[in-house]
């Protein structure tokens, strides 16, 4: 098989699952759609080992090709094509392996769905349009896979379509990723103005000689050209990856079938935004005041969401939550030009993230759909599994050294010390805080849930039990993955993996810095138990263990002293309030009056309905003429054989 | 224009001529017209002066078969005169093709002659069909 | 050296002769074989199989003239005639179950509509004006048989009679053309056509009595009398026949005209051409709105489609005549296929006559009115269907010769005919009825309808081959 083939294969055979199971689920039994749909999972996953394969015999040398030509429109030319280089390659493992762990899980957990079908063809179309965003090799196709990302989102999160919370919650993810893709779409249009291409390799090699460029949005009102691309481009990063203020969307995303569509999001989906900007690494390089927008996005999503996660009482919420805040620092690492850093810490969450949302998930099915933590507890006996597995994947949450969650924070935090962006001091400031808050977070969950006396009835204790193989097993192997997954540090971060395809400027080398100071794994560990992060983790482990687990009843004691902070918090800084009364209840109102003086009066009543009953009449009239009378058509030919006849007699 | 007889012009007594000698040209069709006539009307006369006559309604009509000749030509008559009349005239036709042809032949060779049986053949096929469909039974 | 050239006239005349031969054969099967015989349905399948494996071949680039230059064997015959056989099998196929149903003759009808093929072969391939009026009344003595075969109705019969007598006028037009074609030029030869002198008032007389002839046959207003009347008088089957194949025929029939007989002319037959389009796609799509009467009704939109055809034939350029070769072909497929809907409705007992019998189609038969959605989707020239590029080539073909107003025109009338196609939609849809869908579908029609309609999305997925084909055979 040539390795077009094998790309191919990788992405239709998602694609050929989800159709059949799709459209034509009512003639399959369910172990049908689900073997179908994982074997389609299972074949993208092998062949996205064999194009990492190859690729790994090539020493990462990219491959770039066009695999079909959609339409041409000019010299502009519109196809699908795949640019096949080391971050796509990590990306398409990073997508089918969760996706296969996602699709052997939901047997478990929708086993007894009405959906279960329509769930399996969903999430294997999810993988499709994953697969088609991460291995584009234009901006159109990326367009594509970015938008299909987003319906099935949108399908996830109202799956259960009769609860009216889902439907709330998944027009509100539409709407909030409308508003980022609106800037996506800018910059594409931008690039596509700028550059006359959309292909990635014409426009990074168009991109250098457009830093003087400026783009004219009035007369009197131009911005630099590329600084406005970036940052257009990172509005839609910022509204799939879920950046304050864009991220209102994830946190109720968790209304879908949880924890699968969760995470969906929360592991997957939302990486693309973080994937497309190192992606476009040869564009953002080009623009210091886009660099230093992304970083501070970052580092205010990292800090704030990690302190709305603290007081989240539902577990699904405070993972989301934590999801939030770990993608604040994948996009701080972005800022700091230090991608490469991203997407490994982007590799390490996938796993222990996914860990930490199937682990919820288990709880929530041993404990029959119960999702608020104030009534667990102590289920450590009950279901070792879990409990086992979960402190691995808090352990690489909060960045235990050793833990693979550690190599990768810890990386990013040193990155940003080292970054000569200006402001970069603060951002560090941020960031090493934020290790506390997870640290602090993370055991709350964790000790609220397994450890100290059960809240519930004894009745129901004694029911909660250990959930069955299809769930355990992905716990367990995602648990593995979790604690070895950041010793890849050392061949990816300061090898040459990603040499080829992300392009760093001379002037933002935080990462040749970096390698610097890096003497191998063996010695990061060591000093990682001599950081400042270590001492700041420990406090929030303490701290949590001091409030839930040693004395209880602090929290109580704190309340009226944290009144203020609390009531903000829980509020999540009031953006709901803002975009749902505000926003969207000024924007209904606006619509209201447009469409009461402007539609329906004048464009309904007097252009659409005055000339369709216009065009009615005349076709009333005109239909007499057909008569029905034979020699009146034929009467009809000879007048218009006449009528021509003159019309040349006159014009010779 | 005026008469050839009045003008004197050298030219046009010449036309003239011609034009005299154009005509001797038809003196043999105005012969054979005269003759016919005479064929023709001699025997109508004959008949009129020599018979003896017995009318009766079924000897005046102009046809023992077949519809009247005299009457509103809108009127309603068998359609199976019109197929005879139509299958009639294909073969009529084909009659009228296989004259010229047969007196071209010589010039016209083997390709002729096969063109024509090729012709003949699909109005075989034709009469094949109209037989067995049984366009030509009366009943 | 004769004898060698001669076989080789004959063997490149091969799909011509097997055709004949078996129309000939179906003919006389007919009477042969009982009334309920699947015979000739499968003797004329066989026969079409065989002309079109005949026919396909790949493009050379080269014409070749034959049997004393009457004949022309070209890329563009050879697609022109390649698709008319397909299109034709699927009509004869679609047209089966209808046929049975009511027990029509069914040597007469799968004969002559093999006749019809052979005649638009012939148009196809014509190189001299007579081999060109010879096709012609091959396949127009065909449909008006066709056309009347129903006997014993009435509206059938009326239909015919008018499509008879106004044919003969518009042949009469056509032959005129031609004898004074003939008196002006002295040849009859396609190729040889051009006049020494200034052009004159004859000559221009000359294109306008063969475009009135070409636009009768092609049904462009105002010479569009008797195209509703036929679509909705004749036999299902028929108007089915009527609505597909023969256009095809009719831009060959155009093409081999103004293309390569009067390209000389172009700016003369532009001009009419002009007119006529104008009218027709005015007229088609405006009165369309006023019907009540299914088949009317798409009788209507076929003279709007009409319209398009001759604003791309007017341009006068490869661009023009490959967007209306393309325009045509998917007309054709789109049309046969919503015929085939019909037919296909008829087979279940669920006639859909008039516009309301439409109402509530989704809920009766809903993969039926899926396919039908997707048709009027593309008739209306709608994104995600190919008649969105039929149209859109034809519009740019106007715009880059310059044709600003008209192409501004088309797309005014197009947006209107959008209205009627969506009604349709609308109808299926939106609106209720009782009536409960109780009958199988049949299995083989359905199955090759459910094909044949998804193309039209099939083809704006992937439209660059045929697109190509279109450009490369219009040399």
């Amino acid at each position: 098989m040539s390795f077009v083939q094998l790309c191919l294969t990788t992405v239709l055979a998602p694609l050929f699952g989800s159709i059949v199971v799709g459209l034509f689920g009512k003639w399959l039994s369910k172990s049908h759609a689900h073997l179908i749909t994982i074997a389609g999972v299972g074949i993208a996953l092998i062949a996205s080992g064999l194009v990492f394969y190859e690729l790994f015999q090539t020493e990462y040398a990219p491959q770039n090709f066009s695999v079909y030509e959609w339409a041409k429109i000019g010299g502009f030319s519109l196809g699908v094509g795949f640019l096949i280089d080391s971050l796509t390659v990590i990306m398409m493992l990073v997508v089918t392996s969760v996706s296969l762990m996602v699709h052997i899980y939901t047997i478990g957990y929708m086993h007894d769905d009405p959906g279960y079908k329509r769930f399996f063809s969903y999430i294997s179309l999810f993988t499709f349009s994953m697969l088609m965003l991460v291995m584009s090799n234009n901006f159109l196709q990326l367009f594509f896979g970015w938008e299909a990302v987003g319906l099935v989102s949108y399908l996830l999160i109202g799956f259960w379509y009769t609860r009216p919370s889902a439907i709330l919650a998944n027009i509100k993810a539409f709407l909030v990723n409308r508003v980022g893709d609106f800037g996506f779409l800018l910059g594409i249009a931008a690039i596509a103005v700028s550059t006359s291409s959309l292909d990635y390799a014409q426009v990074f090699a168009a991109a250098p000689s457009l830093t003087e460029s400026q783009l004219t949005i009035t007369n009197s009102f131009q911005v630099p050209l590329l600084t406005f691309i970036c940052i257009a481009l990172f509005v839609g990063a910022m509204g799939k990856s879920a950046q304050v203020p864009l991220h209102v969307w994830l946190p109720d995303s968790m209304e879908g079938p949880t924890p699968i569509s969760a995470l969906i999001h929360a592991a997957t989906m939302v990486t693309a935004g973080i994937f497309m900007v190192a992606r476009m690494s040869p564009l953002f390089e080009l623009s210091e005041t886009a660099l230093l927008f992304i970083m501070f996005v970052g580092a205010i999503t990292a800090f704030f969401m990690g302190l709305v996660a603290m007081v989240q009482d539902d577990i699904k919420k405070v993972v989301a939550y934590s999801t939030l805040s770990q993608l604040g620092y994948m996009t701080v690492a972005l800022g700091v030009s230090a991608y490469s850093l991203a997407i490994f810490h982007l590799y390490t969450h996938a796993f222990f993230k996914a860990l930490l949302f199937l682990a919820a998930g288990s709880v929530i099915i041993a404990m029959h759909h119960e999702q608020n933590i104030r009534k667990m507890g102590g289920l450590w006996k009950r279901m070792p599994i879990t409990y086992v597995t979960s402190l691995i994947g808090t352990l690489a949450l909060i960045g235990f050294p050793a833990f693979s969650g550690f190599f990768s924070k810890e990386s990013i935090i040193e990155a940003v010390h080292l970054s000569e962006l200006p402001g970069a001091h603060y951002v560090y400031l941020m960031v090493l805080s934020g290790v506390f808050i997870t640290a602090f977070y993370s055991l709350r969950l964790f000790i609220l849930v397994f450890h100290g006396k059960p809240r519930m009835s004894d009745e129901n204790y004694s029911h909660v039990n250990e959930t069955p193989k299809v769930v355990t097993v992905p716990l367990i192997v995602l648990a593995i993955c979790s604690v070895f997954a950041g010793y890849a540090i050392e061949p990816m971060i300061y090898g040459d993996f990603f040499a080829a395809s992300i392009r760093v400027g001379e002037q933002h080398g935080v990462m040749t810095k970096m390698a610097e100071h890096f003497h191998g794994v063996q010695a990061m560990i060591t000093h990682g138990f001599v950081a400042t992060a270590f001492y700041l983790l420990l406090g929030g482990v303490l701290l949590a263990w001091l409030c839930y687990s040693l004395v209880p009843s602090i929290p109580k004691l704190l309340a009226p002293v944290l009144a203020i902070p609390s009531f903000i918090l829980a509020r999540k800084y009031g953006c709901d309030w803002l975009y749902i009364k505000g926003f969207a209840r000024l924007g209904v109102g606006v619509g209201k009056v447009a469409s009461a003086l402007g539609d329906r009066i004048l464009i309904d009543g007097l252009m659409v309905n005055g000339t369709a009953s216009m065009v009615r009449g005349v076709s009333m009239q005109l239909r007499k003429i057909q008569s029905g009378y034979l020699y009146q058509y034929a009467f009809a030919m000879i007048i218009g054989l006449l009528e021509l006849l003159t019309y040349f007699y006159y014009q010779t | 224009m005026c008469g050839p007889l009045l003008c004197t012009d050298r030219g046009i007594i010449d036309n003239y001529k011609n034009y005299i000698d154009m005509l001797q040209n038809y003196v043999p069709i105005l012969i054979f017209l005269a003759i016919a006539l005479v064929i023709g009307v001699v025997p109508l006369i004959a008949g009129m002066l020599l018979s003896k006559r017995v009318p009766e309604v079924a000897k005046d009509s102009p046809y023992e078969c077949g519809f009247e000749a005299f009457e509103d030509s809108r009127g309603r008559f068998d359609v199976r005169y019109y197929l005879v009349a139509i299958l009639f005239i294909i073969f009529d036709l084909e009659i009228a093709f296989l004259f010229p042809w047969a007196v071209a032949l010589r010039d016209i060779g083997i390709p002729g002659l096969l063109a024509m049986a090729f012709f003949l053949t699909i109005l075989t096929i034709g009469f094949i069909y109209e037989w067995k469909k049984g366009a030509l039974n009366w009943d | 050296m004769q004898i060698e050239t001669m076989i080789i006239e004959y063997i490149l005349a091969v799909p011509e002769i097997v055709l004949l031969l078996g129309a000939c054969l179906v003919l006389l099967t007919g009477p042969f074989v009982s009334a309920q015989s699947h015979w000739t349905f499968v003797l004329t399948q066989a026969v079409l199989l065989a002309t079109l494996y005949l026919c396909a071949r790949p493009f050379t680039g080269q014409a070749i003239e034959l049997f004393n230059d009457f004949y022309i064997d070209d890329d563009l015959s050879v697609l022109a005639k390649s698709s008319m056989s397909a299109f034709m099998m699927v009509v004869i196929l679609y047209s089966r179950g209808f046929i049975n149903k009511y027990n029509y003759p069914r040597g007469e009808y799968y004969s002559l509509a093999l006749f019809s093929l052979l005649g638009m072969m012939l148009i196809s391939s014509a190189n001299h004006l007579l081999m060109i009026y010879l096709g012609l009344e091959l396949l127009s003595l065909s449909m008006y048989a066709l056309v009347a075969m129903n006997r014993d109705d009435s509206v059938s019969s009326e239909a015919a009679i008018k499509y008879f007598v106004l044919g003969a006028i518009a042949s009469g037009f056509l032959l005129y053309g031609i004898s004074l074609i003939y008196g002006l030029t002295g040849t009859l030869f396609l190729s040889e056509l051009s006049v020494e002198n200034e052009i004159g008032l004859g000559i221009i007389a000359a294109v306008i009595f063969i475009v009135i002839g070409l636009a009768f046959k092609l049904g462009a207003v105002p010479f569009h009398m008797w195209l509703p009347d036929v679509y909705q008088g004749a036999p299902l089957p028929v108007t089915l026949l009527v609505a597909s194949v023969p256009k095809i025929a009719g831009l060959l029939l155009a093409l081999r005209l103004l293309m390569d007989g009067l390209q000389f002319m172009h700016e003369y037959w532009q001009q009419s051409l002009v007119v006529l389009a104008l009218l027709s796609l005015a007229m088609g799509n405006i009165v369309a709105i006023a019907q009540t009467n299914l088949r009317r009704m798409l009788g209507y939109s076929t003279i709007g489609h009409v319209g398009y055809i001759l604003l791309g034939l007017l341009v006068g350029n490869q661009d023009g005549y490959s967007a209306a070769l393309f325009y045509t072909l998917i007309y054709a497929l789109m049309s046969s296929a919503v015929f085939g809907v019909l037919l296909c409705a008829e087979r279940m007992n669920h006639p859909l006559e008039n516009l309301v019998d439409l109402q509530g189609l989704g809920k009766i038969y809903p993969w039926l009115a899926f396919l039908l959605l997707l048709l009027m989707f593309s008739m209306a020239g709608i994104p995600m269907t190919v008649g969105f590029y039929a149209k859109l080539n034809i519009l740019q073909a106007l715009v880059t010769s310059g044709w600003i107003e008209l192409a501004v025109f088309a797309v005014v009338a197009s947006v209107i005919g959008a209205f009627y196609y969506l009604r349709v939609i609308k109808l299926m849809y939106f609106e209720e009825s009782d009536t409960q869908g109780s009958q199988p579908m049949p299995a083989g029609h359905i199955s090759v309808l459910s094909i044949h309609a998804l193309l039209v999305v099939g083809l704006f997925l992937f439209p660059q081959m045929l697109l190509e084909m279109c450009k490369q055979v219009i040399g």
